[in-house]
């Protein structure tokens, strides 16, 4: 390694020390804060527990007054369906609270039926009533939601071809830029996803960079030759240095030539994650 | 015990900080390594299959800058350049900076950047020297992405021969680049006939320059280059048999008639020289049957390496001269088959095909070329000599046949009727670039490659 890269190599130790240090202040300012709102923040005020909450069953108003008669209401009530029936039945002892099961109307029931919620289990009218669990209320069902992808598809049926969809979207990967992309995302501070796609898109670029001006001639064809090449990027996607090889193909000229491709088409793509990587030149196969 | 304590941590705490100071970058570095494997991008190869190399036109000290020789020595790099197929030149519109060389006393005159800019991977200039009979070129070529001397040379031709010291060039360059010299200054030697009469032309490499080699009125088959170049075996219908004869451009070596004495009374029908030029594996007729024997140049040292009634022809050396492969019909119908240099190990090759001839080991010995008959013609193939790989790279619906490697197992040479006649053709191992030799009137066949000359 040059002195030049060693250099580099320290003057980021600094400025990692630097963001290291402001970070630290930044949070023992954060903490102080939380714990001197918290100190003097008043006291809530104290919310009385309730002893006893009453509950009373009511019929839901109908909704579908268009296929049930109003004047039948009785009807209703008189015919439960055979499920619910013990949950109209009070439980016997403790008197006050008369619980009646909410009612629950689905559309796609026959007209006039009308399915009860499960009533409580007797249990419940045995015991103190606990706070009482919120009544179901019956909603119109929602479609389910779309994720991004399936929004755009969706628009992208509505609105025909969009031609220009290719430029912003990265084009698919192939199987050698997933596995480079999934091996670099190392990073535990970005969500996932977003740090792959920029890779691999950055792979991506790279790649078709370097094949532009790498030569490799047929006779280099189906020699099973590979060449590791170990190279330093600043963020500008400059090399800092030159690249080293550290994986030899065991032919020099195979080796000279994928250095000299790297040279050529310095600076690559500015880079999110500058540092050190590993190139790996490989010969045609047959 | 809690006093001593306290009076002595500060000092270990400095001690380890002693300690811990000179080794920071190796744990740092170590460090690096072990926080897993490094983000890694493969790169496979893409459509760029050739250099491009800019070629300067060379100073010739007393000549003016635009003298007609040195425009024409650069058409001669440039050509031979293109017919390498690896090394290309550099259009010469793209070139950015001055095509005249400035000679080589001026430091730091390369504008290494603009001539990146401009496509090129290499460049080339030199200065010329010219006496009473010989030619001379200092050369220099250099690496534009590392904006550093790749080499620097200096060759010699003969005082009007512009186009040899081109293709010497030319060939210098390509070593530069590739690490295999190029073979624009080799000849191929052919038969013809041309003139009406059969007879051993040779050529160079790009099909320029053809001249006859011979000029007897004996029937001639199966021309073979001395590996040094400096003559030619072939066999040749004298004293009503074919026997072996040389002919020569060296004083040292005599032409004519070469083991005559040698098993006298047989027919010879082919010779093919190790890569050592010492020795030769010979085809001979014996009890009605063509066998294969091993045998030193000077006659000496005879080895039957063949014995079978069916026949065992063309044979060809590997080039560590180890192993031969050859044509048998001993299971039925002519396939390849291989051997030891002793004639042991023997195996079998080739199991498709109905009739495969002509094999030609390639110079780095990772193939076998030979011709293999498909619907009444021959294709060209090629095998590994494991036998796993085998493919075809020049298939036409005329034949193609006798093919011959170039020395930098680059190329194949063959003869083609795929124009009528028969002609003599070029082609990258891979299948591009065919390119036609031969197109006079007249049979070209049986191409020989020979070595490079320097």
């Amino acid at each position: 390694m040059t002195s030049a890269l060693i250099g580099w190599r320290d003057e980021e130790d600094d400025e990692h020390r630097r963001r290291m240090r402001t970070a630290m202040w930044i949070s023992l300012a954060v903490h102080i804060g939380v714990v001197v709102v918290f100190a003097s923040a008043p006291n809530p005020p104290r919310i009385r527990r309730p002893t006893s909450i009453s509950v009373e069953l009511v019929v839901a108003p109908r909704v579908a007054s268009a296929m049930v008669p109003p004047s039948k209401p009785a009807a209703l009530t008189a015919k439960p369906a055979p499920r619910a029936t013990p949950a109209v039945q009070p439980a016997p002892a403790p008197p006050p609270p008369v619980m009646k099961a909410p009612v629950q109307i689905l559309p796609e029931e026959v007209p006039g039926r009308v399915r009860k919620v499960p009533a409580p289990p007797k249990f419940i009218a045995e015991r103190k009533p606990k706070p009482a669990p919120p009544a179901v209320i019956w909603r119109p069902e929602r479609e389910p939601v779309l994720d991004y992808r399936d929004a755009m598809a969706a628009l992208g049926d509505e609105l025909g071809v969009d031609e220009t969809a290719g430029l912003l979207t990265p084009a698919p990967l192939d199987r050698k830029d997933r596995t480079a992309a999934t091996s670099t995302d190392t990073s535990p501070t970005r969500p996932g996803p977003v740090r792959t796609s920029e890779l691999a898109a950055w792979n991506r670029a790279t790649q078709r960079l370097i094949q532009s001006k790498w030569v490799t001639p047929v006779s280099d064809r189906g020699r099973g030759l590979a060449t590791s090449l170990e190279l330093r990027l600043a963020a500008s996607g400059a090399l800092i240095g030159p690249p080293r090889v550290v994986g030899s193909s065991g032919d020099p000229f195979f080796d000279d030539n994928a250095v000299r491709a790297l040279l050529t088409v310095a600076p690559l793509p500015p880079v999110a994650e500058p540092g050190i990587r590993i190139f790996v030149f490989r010969s045609e196969q047959n | 015990m809690s006093l001593r304590r306290r009076t002595t941590g500060p000092w270990w705490g400095l001690i380890c900080l002693l300690l811990f100071v000179p080794v920071g970058p190796v744990i740092g570095q170590s460090l690096e390594n072990e926080q897993g494997p490094l983000p890694t991008l493969e790169i496979t190869p893409g459509a760029v299959k050739a250099f491009r190399t800019a070629v300067l036109r060379f100073q010739m000290p007393g000549s003016p800058v635009d003298a007609p020789e040195l425009d024409l020595l650069r058409e001669e790099i440039e050509g031979s350049l293109t017919f390498s197929s690896v090394v290309l030149p550099l259009e010469r519109e793209a070139y950015l900076a001055s095509e005249q060389s400035a000679g080589f006393e001026e430091k730091g005159r390369l504008d290494c950047a603009v001539w990146k800019q401009s496509g090129a991977d290499a460049l080339v200039e030199g200065v010329l020297e010219r006496d009473a009979d010989r030619l001379g070129a200092e050369l220099r070529v250099w690496d534009i992405a590392r904006c550093r001397l790749f080499k620097t040379d200096r060759l010699t031709a003969e005082r009007q021969d512009w186009a040899q010291l081109g293709r010497l060039i030319a060939d210098e360059v390509v070593e530069a680049l590739t690490g295999t010299r190029g073979v624009a200054a080799s000849e191929i030697a052919f038969l013809s006939d041309r003139t009406g009469k059969r007879e051993l032309y040779v050529s160079a490499a790009d099909g320029r320059d053809q001249r006859p080699a011979t000029r007897n009125d004996a029937l001639k088959l199966a021309p073979e280059w001395l590996p040094d170049g400096r003559a030619i075996l072939y066999v040749a219908y004298a004293d009503r048999q074919p026997g072996f004869f040389l002919t020569s451009r060296s004083p040292d070596i005599p032409p004519g008639a070469i083991l005559r004495d040698l098993m006298k009374g047989l027919p010879k029908y082919r010779g093919r020289f190790d890569p050592t030029g010492q020795e030769l594996a010979i085809v001979t007729s014996v009890d009605g049957a063509a066998e294969i024997f091993r045998v030193e140049r000077k006659g000496g040292g005879l080895h039957r390496l063949t014995h079978h009634p069916a026949i065992d022809v063309s044979p060809s050396w590997s080039p560590d001269g180890r192993e031969i492969v050859f044509v048998s019909d001993r299971s039925g119908s002519p396939q390849l088959y291989l051997m030891d240099r002793d004639g042991g190990n023997l195996r079998r090759l080739t199991y498709t095909g109905a009739y495969n001839a002509s094999p030609a080991w390639s110079p780095d010995g990772r193939w076998i070329v030979y011709e293999t008959r498909v619907r009444g013609q021959f294709d060209l193939w090629l095998i590994d000599p494991s036998g796993r790989v085998n493919f075809p790279i020049v298939q036409h619906a005329r034949s193609d046949e006798a093919p011959t490697w170039s020395p930098d197992g680059r190329k194949i040479a063959f003869s083609s009727r795929r124009r009528g006649r028969y002609d003599l053709y070029v082609i990258d191992w891979n299948g591009d670039h065919l390119q036609r030799l031969t197109s006079r009137s007249g049979a070209n066949i049986q191409p020989d490659w020979g070595p490079r000359m320097r």
